[in-house]
C-alpha cells in the first residue's frame, strides 16, 4: 500500500505543478498537432521516393515517421526523467527534504519519474489521434498486447540506461556521456526519422546494438501491421536481453553514485 | 537517562577528488579537510540540546551525518539506539529534520499539499497524514493560510511550515538546523516558545538544534556544545560555561556629582576592578566594576558614594551573556 501511496502523492505533486503552468500544458499539445502536420506534409512531398524501403511496414513515410517520433518519447523520458528528477530537485532544494524521510532514494528517484511517463503516454494517445483524425493515419490493424509488451520491454531498457545517466549526474552534476552516445546513436541508427536500409551498409550493422532499434520495429509491426508477441518474438528477445544487462548495470552504477555522493557530501549541490 | 543521540570519536575528512574524477570535477576542496574531528557526544532523551560554533566549525556535517545525509569517515553516530550508518532507514524513521532552507519546499503548492507529499514520503497514509496535517497546522497557528500557495508565504510562515513537516510522523528526535533564520523577532518568539513548551516540555521529545542566535539557545536550551575547527570544546550546562569562562558579575553605576578621582577611591577601598564606561555629560559617569575577590558587601559601596555626595542614576548588575562567553570561550581556545 506504502509505495502505492508514495507513487500517487508524487502523480499528484507532479500534476498539481504542472498544470498550475496553465499556458505551458496547452502549449505541450499544440506543438504535437503542428509536429504531426509537419511530418504530414514532408510525407506529402518526399513519400513516393522513400516507400520502397518501407515496404515492410506498409510502405507509408506518414505512418513510419508518426510512430518513430510518438515512441521516442519513450526512449527520451527513460533517458533524461531519472537525471532530471535529480538535477530539479537538487536546484529546487528539495532533494535534502526528501532524503531524510524514510523512502529511499531510488524510490524517490523512480516515483519522481512517473509523471513523465505517464504524460509521454498521453502525449503517444494525442500523437496517434492527431494523425488518425486529422491526417488519416490508420489503425486498424493495431495489436494491443504486443504494443505493450514491446512498451514495457522498451521502458526497461531505456530506464536502465536512464540510471545510468543518474549516477553520472550525481557524481558530475552535469555533463553525461551515457545521454549524448545513446541519444546520438539512437537518432542515427534507431530508425526514429528514417529506416537503418538507408545508411551505409557498413553502418547498418551497428543499429543492431541499439535498443530502440527493435522496439520501434516492433512497435511500427505491432500497431500498422497488428503483429502477435509470437511474431515479434526475435524482437522482444533482443529487447530482454537488453534489460537483463542494462538493468543490473544500472543498479550498481547508482548504488556506487550514491555512495561516492555521501562520502564527498556532494549529494545536493549541482 | 536513555541516550538520544550518542557519538564516539565521530570523523569526517572531505578530501579533494582523485583520479580521473579530479580531471573532469571541479571541486571547492583542494587539499583534505578534517571537518569534524574524533567528536563524542551524548544527548538523554527530552533534552533539548544547543550546538554552537562560529561558521565553518564543522556544525552543518556533524548534523548531517546524524541525519546519514553523509557519511562518516570514522567513529560511531547511535540516533535512538540505531547506527547511522547500518540502519540508516530506523535513523530516519527515528528523526524529524528542520533546515532553515525555505527552497525545501515546492513553492506552486499550498502548505497543505506541500505537507501531505512529505508525509507521504513518511510512509503516513492518507487519512492519517490528514488528520496529522490539521493538528500540527492548528499548533503553529498556520490552518488559515494552509491552502495558499507556499511562494505567498512570509518567512516566518515558511519556517514554521518546516518545524510542521519536521514533526509530521511524531519523530523522538528532531533536529533543528537554525530554526529562527531570516524571521522576524514575533515569528522567533512563538517558534522558541513552540520549542520549548510543545516540543520538548508537553510532547518530550529530544531537540538538537544548531544557531547563530546565541541568545536563542541560551534561553532555551537545556546544555550546550561549543563546537570550532571540527572539535568539541565545551559540553554543559551554560551556568557551567559561565564559572568557566567568567565567574564574575559586572556591574554598572551611573553616578551624578561624583568626580572620577572619587569613585577611584572607593574602588582602591572595597578592592574593585573599575572601568569608566560612559561619560554622559560634565557630572554623570558610568562605571563597571567587578570584585577583586568575590562579592562584597554592596551597600558599603553605596554608602561611600552617598558620603561623597555622589547620586546613584541607575544601578545594574549584570552576567556576561552566552554571546560574550562564547568569543571568550574561542578565543581562549585559540590562544
Amino acid at each position: 500500500m506504502r509505495p502505492l501511496n508514495k507513487a500517487l502523492s508524487f502523480l499528484i505533486r507532479d500534476f498539481r505543478m504542472n498544470v498550475s503552468y496553465r499556458l505551458s500544458f496547452f502549449m505541450s499539445f499544440a506543438k504535437i498537432f503542428v509536429s504531426v502536420a509537419v511530418f504530414f506534409f514532408i510525407s506529402r512531398l518526399f513519400g513516393k521516393a522513400v516507400n520502397p524501403y518501407l515496404a515492410e511496414y506498409s510502405g507509408d513515410y506518414f505512418s513510419y515517421v508518426l510512430i518513430g517520433i510518438a515512441f521516442s518519447g519513450f526512449v527520451t523520458t527513460g533517458m533524461s526523467a531519472f537525471s532530471s528528477s535529480i538535477s530539479s530537485a537538487q536546484s529546487q532544494g528539495t532533494l535534502e527534504a526528501m532524503l531524510v524521510t524514510p523512502t529511499k532514494l531510488s524510490s524517490i528517484i523512480l516515483f519522481s519519474s512517473l509523471w513523465n511517463y505517464l504524460f509521454n503516454s498521453f502525449n503517444v494517445l494525442v500523437y496517434l489521434v492527431f494523425g488518425w483524425v486529422f491526417f488519416g493515419l490508420s489503425l486498424s490493424r493495431v495489436n494491443i498486447p504486443s504494443a505493450l509488451v514491446i512498451i514495457l520491454l522498451a521502458t526497461l531498457s531505456f530506464s536502465g540506461m536512464g540510471v545510468i545517466s543518474a549516477s553520472f549526474i550525481m557524481v558530475f552534476k552535469r555533463g553525461n556521456p551515457i545521454d549524448w552516445l545513446y541519444g546520438m546513436a539512437s537518432s542515427l541508427l534507431g530508425g526514429m526519422f528514417f529506416p537503418a536500409k538507408v545508411l551505409p551498409v557498413w553502418l547498418q550493422p551497428f543499429a543492431y546494438l541499439v535498443p530502440i532499434f527493435y522496439a520501434l520495429r516492433a512497435m511500427r509491426l505491432a500497431v500498422l501491421k497488428g503483429y502477435s508477441i509470437m511474431a515479434l518474438s526475435t524482437e522482444i528477445a533482443a529487447l530482454v536481453v537488453f534489460a537483463a544487462i542494462i538493468l543490473p548495470l544500472s543498479f550498481w552504477s547508482f548504488k556506487y553514485a550514491v555512495r561516492e555522493a555521501k562520502t564527498d557530501g556532494s549529494l545536493v549541490t549541482y | 537517562m536513555k541516550e538520544a543521540v550518542g557519538t564516539t570519536d565521530l570523523t569526517k575528512k572531505y578530501q579533494p577528488p582523485g583520479g580521473f574524477k579530479r580531471l573532469l570535477v571541479k571541486s571547492p576542496i583542494k587539499q583534505e579537510i578534517l571537518a569534524v574531528d574524533k567528536v563524542s557526544l551524548s544527548v538523554a532523551q527530552g533534552e533539548l540540546f544547543g550546538l554552537i560554533g562560529p561558521n565553518g566549525a564543522g556544525k552543518t556535517t556533524l548534523i548531517k551525518m546524524l541525519a546519514t545525509l553523509l557519511l562518516p569517515t570514522a567513529g560511531t553516530a547511535e540516533i535512538n539506539g540505531f547506527n547511522v550508518v547500518k540502519e540508516e532507514g530506523a535513523v530516519k524513521a527515528s528523526i524529524g529534520f528542520v533546515s532553515g532552507e525555505e527552497r525545501s519546499f515546492y513553492w506552486r503548492l499550498s502548505g497543505r499539499e506541500n505537507l501531505m507529499f512529505f508525509a507521504a514520503l513518511q510512509n503516513l497514509g492518507a487519512q492519517a497524514a490528514k488528520e496529522r496535517i490539521d493538528h500540527i497546522l492548528k499548533v503553529l497557528r498556520l490552518d488559515r493560510a494552509a491552502d495558499d500557495m507556499y511562494y505567498g508565504y512570509s518567512s516566518g510562515m515558511k519556517q514554521k511550515l518546516m518545524i510542521a513537516r519536521g514533526l509530521l510522523t511524531d519523530p523522538k528526535i528532531l533536529f533543528l538546523d537554525e530554526p529562527t533564520k531570516s524571521v522576524d523577532a514575533i515569528s522567533a518568539r512563538e517558534i522558541k516558545q513552540l520549542i520549548r513548551e510543545e516540543i520538548v516540555n508537553k510532547q518530550g521529545r529530544t531537540v538538537f538544534l544548531t544557531s547563530h542566535r546565541l541568545e536563542e539557545v541560551e534561553e532555551l536550551c537545556d546544555r550546550i556544545a561549543i563546537m570550532d575547527k571540527g572539535k568539541i570544546h565545551f559540553v554543559g550546562a551554560v551556568a557551567a560555561l559561565r564559572q568557566e569562562v567568567d565567574q564574575k558579575e559586572h556591574y554598572f553605576i551611573e553616578i551624578k556629582n561624583l568626580s572620577l578621582g572619587h569613585f577611584e577611591d572607593i574602588s582602591r577601598a572595597c578592592g574593585l576592578n573599575s572601568t569608566v564606561t560612559g561619560g554622559h555629560s560634565s557630572n554623570l559617569h558610568e562605571f563597571e566594576f567587578t570584585f577583586k575577590n568575590g562579592r562584597q558587601n554592596m551597600s558599603e559601596i553605596i554608602g561611600l558614594i552617598l558620603e561623597h555626595n555622589g547620586e546613584i542614576v541607575s544601578f545594574d548588575r549584570r552576567r556576561p551573556n552566552l554571546e560574550e562567553m562564547f568569543v571568550k570561550y574561542l578565543e581562549r581556545s585559540v590562544n
